[in-house]
């Protein structure tokens, strides 16, 4: 396999794994309209669990289970939908921006904690050694990456066939209609808060489940690899592919990623080595602009098309 | 000489694609007392909000004085001279009466502002024992007295009315009824949109019916009331019988 | 204990300072900012960029390390900031406003703290500045209490905005008509009260108090670029606690949050710092939603 293609298999493994994130912030906003600014907290606390229950008994750790991959992922799973389930039980019946900002502190706390309980998270240090899934079945790395990008793929494919059928669900049209009208949703007899943190935790649980296969992946997670950022590369992701569209958001997540490995190998070769570290922030600031910009050219097309008209509040 | 207040051909509505309003036409002279009435969804509030510039017009236009007031902004129209009491949140009921009063001669001077607010508690003297509690602890005839009072503050030549009589009970309807019928003798013209509609046409000038959006019949209130549409639509079934 | 109440008043005051700002764009133009913070950041090093370009000394003023120099580098931040805030509400929250769904207008807000933290990273680097290097000598107060005088003047400082933005929105006509705003726009409208007017003035207040507390935050830790949006939590959370739109519950609120921060940080180990005020947003949120103390008006809804 040649250098370019082993490039592409890690690029798209990496995209194939965002774009499942970008699924999981679908459901909550494109088809419920909930904020979730801590998108990355969720994706963490999937690769942590996933790495605790997965990873190798070590003295100085409390976890390290050696659980077989699937326990792993479906851990990572449970732990996200557990986190979402209890901030969206604090903040779902209240307005709808003290969920952003309550999800906000979400992202924040969890990257603390990832950093600091060293007994749990290996601290700065992170957890390493790993193991990959169905690693022994490959004689190289080249044909375990490639396996991988498959399996992303196919893991990808059943969220999709998942969220595919549950928006064309009877519980989907409510959703919707929740989306649209609260009060005619309510007098239909259902409750929309519960709607709300049902949407709310499954969303959190397939970000876990993207953590999960990020740790799988690479086998050794730091709290470096969960930034604050990520949530808004993510938000990017699924507003430039258009929220409410499942095949916007893959588009989306290539894309911009694209765009974000792009420019920092730009800015790297540009770049005086003195003005490295600096530079960086062009990429962020970059992300920022897609942003706001996608908001002020489509302000409407964010929501989804059908609350074009009632969007205004 | 022109009418006070003119609408011609006004057509608009909250969106553009979906315009409430098909064309009115429209008149009120200095010093007149004139009724809309007209069935649920007629657009009689929506007009009223449009001749306030809360309501874009898409064709059409508002003249005050001659003056062209289409899609005016609504913060100048206080110093227009118009006025303008909402059907619901017509006043503030975290400020207190004083507060509230005091806001609406936002516009005066100080001195000119003192003045007016002293003759708006001598004309509605119910208001001055709650001067300085929150506006939320008043009835709903005292709500009404205030919001009128602080539409009045301005100085207005014209004020309009949505749905005065909306929650209120009938003998305090009545009040509000003859406060008007006052204001308008003093030479404050008056519009006021009226779900009430005999009891409007009692003691306004003239009446205008509204039907989807258009106008449908016109006159003096006296003729109104007699007349045998309005009278088997809009009057009631005691009009129906004996008809 | 007593030396942890006292360093807690005195960030308790920071925080109240970008509190009070933030509260007043939430219950007025009834929006959550999550830019509020890079303001603080931005005020911080407008005010480290006027010393630097005119080479003034940061100055001393009896045992303040607040001369004559930071005095004047504040004074043009705060214009600075003012006009920061007003560019971004003209460029991006004035053509969404009304437009679409609030909540994406706190989304756009999102994008703008990108924008403006990373761009001063870009500008001044990453690493840390000061206004001064010269070492303030600590009063000392009874059995060991330390007393940086920069400490006891923020604080003063904060009682002294918090009364007079208190008496500006009661009895001022401009505080009223803010008020008025807050409650029902239309209706303010209606009285003829000019919406762009207010606009101006919320954001010239809360930009003014954003850069005022960046300032004071920068003297006593360190200029970063991130150094506002470590501030962001204990910020809301403090507005929160107070009731949004009013100044004097932000003024407790920030006292609250961060006096409880400094005593839970005798116990928890300091890299839980930031999860302080969180936890107290959440126990707020589930606990009393509309504040300890009486919002003064319906807020952001």
């Amino acid at each position: 396999m040649t250098g370019l293609l082993a490039y592409f298999v890690f690029f798209a493994t990496i995209a194939t794994i965002y774009a499942i994130i970008v699924m999981g912030l679908n459901i909550q906003w494109g088809f419920t309209g909930l904020f979730n600014a801590g998108v990355v907290g969720f994706y963490a606390i999937g690769a942590y669990a996933c790495a605790i229950l997965t990873g190798p008994a070590r003295d100085t750790l409390i976890g390290g289970f050696g659980m077989p991959f699937l326990v792993g992922l479906a851990g990572a799973a449970l732990a996200a939908a557990l986190a979402g389930l209890v901030v969206a039980l604090i903040t779902l019946r209240l307005s709808e921006e003290y969920l952003a900002i309550a999800t906000f502190g979400i992202g924040l706390t969890v990257q603390l904690v990832a950093l600091n309980a060293a007994g749990l998270t290996g601290g700065a240090n992170g957890l390493y050694g790993l193991p990959r899934p169905f690693w022994s079945l490959f004689d190289s790395v080249q044909a375990f990456n490639l396996f991988y990008l498959v399996f992303v793929v196919v893991i990808g494919l059943l969220v999709w066939a998942l969220l595919a059928r549950l928006v064309r669900s009877p519980w989907g049209r409510l959703l919707r209609a929740i989306r649209e009208d609260d009060v005619a949703a309510r007098s239909l007899g259902k409750n929309p808060v519960s709607v709300r943190v049902q949407s709310f935790v499954i969303g959190s649980a397939i970000m876990g489940t993207a953590g999960a296969l990020y740790t799988g992946y690479v086998g050794f997670i730091s709290p470096i690899d969960f930034i604050p950022i990520l949530t808004f590369q993510i938000w990017a992701m699924l507003i430039v592919g258009g929220s409410g569209s499942l095949l916007g958001g893959v588009i989306g997540s290539f894309v911009i990623w694209l765009i974000w490995t792009g420019s920092g190998t730009l800015l790297s070769r540009l770049a005086p080595p003195d003005l490295q570290a600096q530079s960086s922030a062009v990429q962020v600031v970059l992300i920022g602009l897609i942003i706001v910009l996608t908001i002020l050219i489509r302000p409407r097309g964010l929501i989804g098309e059908k609350s074009a008209v009632s969007s205004k509040k | 000489m022109s009418a006070l207040l003119e609408l011609t051909g006004v057509i608009g509505g909250y969106s553009p694609e979906l315009p409430i309003l098909h064309g009115i036409d429209m008149q009120v002279d200095a010093g007149e007392f004139v009724t809309i009435i007209g069935p649920n969804g007629a657009g009689k509030s929506t007009a009223m909000k449009a001749i306030a510039g809360l309501v874009r017009i898409t064709e059409g236009r508002v003249t005050l004085d001659g003056r062209d007031i289409t899609n005016h902004p609504t913060e100048e129209m206080a110093e227009a001279g118009m006025a303008f009491v909402p059907q619901t949140a017509n006043i503030f009921t975290t400020l207190t009466i004083d507060e509230n009063l005091k806001l609406g001669a936002h516009t005066l001077p100080r001195k000119q502002a003192a003045q007016r607010i002293a003759q708006a508690y001598e004309r509605f003297p119910d208001l001055v024992k709650f001067r300085d509690s929150a506006a939320r602890s008043l009835s709903g005839g005292q709500r009404q007295m205030l919001a009128v009072a602080r539409a009045l503050l301005c100085a207005p030549r014209l004020v309009m009315l949505d749905e005065p009589s909306a929650g209120l009970a009938p003998n305090i309807v009545q009040d509000v009824f003859v406060m008007l019928r006052r204001l308008a003798d003093d030479g404050v013209a008056v519009l006021m949109v009226e779900q009430n509609a005999k009891g409007a046409m009692a003691v306004s000038d003239r009446t205008y019916v509204l039907a989807e959006g258009e106008n449908r019949i016109s006159g003096t209130s006296q003729e109104m009331l007699n007349n045998p549409e309005v009278k088997a639509i809009y009057l009631g079934n005691a009009g129906r019988k004996s008809a | 204990m007593i030396q942890a109440i006292a360093d807690g008043l005195s960030t308790g005051a920071i925080i109240a300072l970008g509190a009070m700002g933030v509260t007043l764009v939430m219950g007025i133009l009834r929006f959550t900012n999550f830019a509020h913070a890079e303001y603080l950041t931005w005020g911080a090093y407008m005010a480290l960029a006027v010393l630097s370009v005119t080479g003034l000394d940061a100055g001393q003023t009896g045992p303040f390390r607040f001369g004559l120099g930071l005095v004047l580098a504040t004074v043009i931040a705060v214009v600075l900031t003012v006009a920061l805030a007003l560019a971004i509400d003209y460029l991006v929250f004035r053509r969404l406003r009304g437009r679409v769904n609030h909540i994406t207008l706190v989304f756009a807000s999102f994008g703008v703290a990108l924008i403006v933290r990373y761009s001063i990273h870009l500008i001044f680097g990453g690493a840390a500045h000061y206004y001064s290097n010269d070492l303030q000598i600590a009063w000392l107060i009874g059995d060991g209490l330390r007393v940086m005088p920069d400490q006891a003047l923020v604080f003063a400082l904060a009682l002294l905005v918090s009364v007079v933005l208190f008496l500006f929105l009661k009895y001022s006509a401009l505080g009223l008509a803010m008020r008025g705003v807050a409650e029902n726009p239309a209706l303010a409208a209606i009285n003829g009260v000019h919406f762009r007017k207010i606009l101006f003035w919320t954001w010239a207040i809360g930009g003014g108090l954003a850069a005022v507390s960046g300032v004071f935050y920068g003297m006593t830790v360190q200029i970063r670029p991130d150094m506002g949006f470590q501030l962001l939590l204990p910020i809301f959370a403090a507005a929160i606690l107070g009731g949004i739109g009013n100044v004097v519950g932000a003024l407790f609120g920030g006292f609250i949050v961060a006096l409880i921060e400094a005593i839970a940080l005798l116990w928890i180990p300091a890299g839980y710092k930031i999860a302080v005020p969180f936890v107290v947003l959440l126990l707020v949120l589930w606990l009393c939603p509309r504040g300890l103390f009486k919002g003064s008006s319906g807020g952001s809804k």
